[in-house]
């Protein structure tokens, strides 16, 4: 991947990062709130990729990993606790 | 760094991902509920992630190949397991649907109140 491309696309996500946590605090409902905060999280997602893919080093992927496996169990108790007041 | 069409590729894909992102958050601010904004923000973001994902194969490095797979295949099986649990709770909480000519056709259907569990706790039959 070139440079240019890379460094446009890190700000080009760095500014989605910034309308999403926008959108976490201007959400009209509990669920889209979660749903933006999902959102960032798959976006930060995208900017570790992108920054290992970059740097060519594998260790960021690592924790592109965690942070996934983190945000679908947070959707998940997030969402469930709104929706059924309980998680389990 | 060779400017061979494997790296052009990349760049491509980068590329592609950061419009469908970008289409995914916008439609995220631009959707009228929560029951759209869903198809919005699980779909078109997960798919513009998976793009960048499929860019960075082009590296050709086994420590970066296998967990750019893990990643795709666990984003793609859980992004819409956790959509699915957002809907349910919006739906749960009687979020209206805002969307014209919107039909909640499920109205009836499901308790608002999650199934309680049978007393004993035990499973199917």
């Amino acid at each position: 991947m070139h440079q240019a491309v890379f460094y446009v696309a890190a700000l080009w996500l760095t500014g989605l990062v910034i309308a999403c946590a926008l959108r976490v605090l201007s959400a009209r409902s509990t669920a889209s709130r979660i749903l933006a905060l999902d959102t960032l999280v798959l976006i930060l997602i995208g900017l570790l990729v992108l920054w290992s893919d970059a740097e060519g080093v594998a260790y960021f992927l690592d924790a592109a990993l965690v942070l996934s496996v983190l945000a679908f169990a947070a959707t998940l108790a997030a969402a469930r606790f709104h929706g059924d007041g309980r998680i389990f | 760094m060779n400017a061979g069409p494997l790296a052009l590729a990349a760049d491509a894909l980068v590329l592609v991902g950061l419009v469908v992102s970008t289409l995914g958050v916008v439609g995220m601010f631009r959707m009228p509920d929560v029951y759209t904004q869903l198809h919005a923000a699980s779909k078109a973001v997960v798919l513009g992630i998976v793009a960048f994902l499929a860019a960075s194969l082009a590296a050709d490095d086994a420590a970066v190949t296998s967990r750019v797979l893990l990643i795709a295949a666990f984003l793609i099986l859980t992004t819409p397991v956790g959509a699915h649990a957002i809907a349910l709770a919006a739906w749960r909480r009687r979020e209206p649907m805002r969307t014209p000519g919107a039909i909640d056709e499920s109205a009836g259907e499901l308790s608002s109140r999650p199934d309680q569990p049978s007393p004993s706790g035990a499973g199917d039959p």
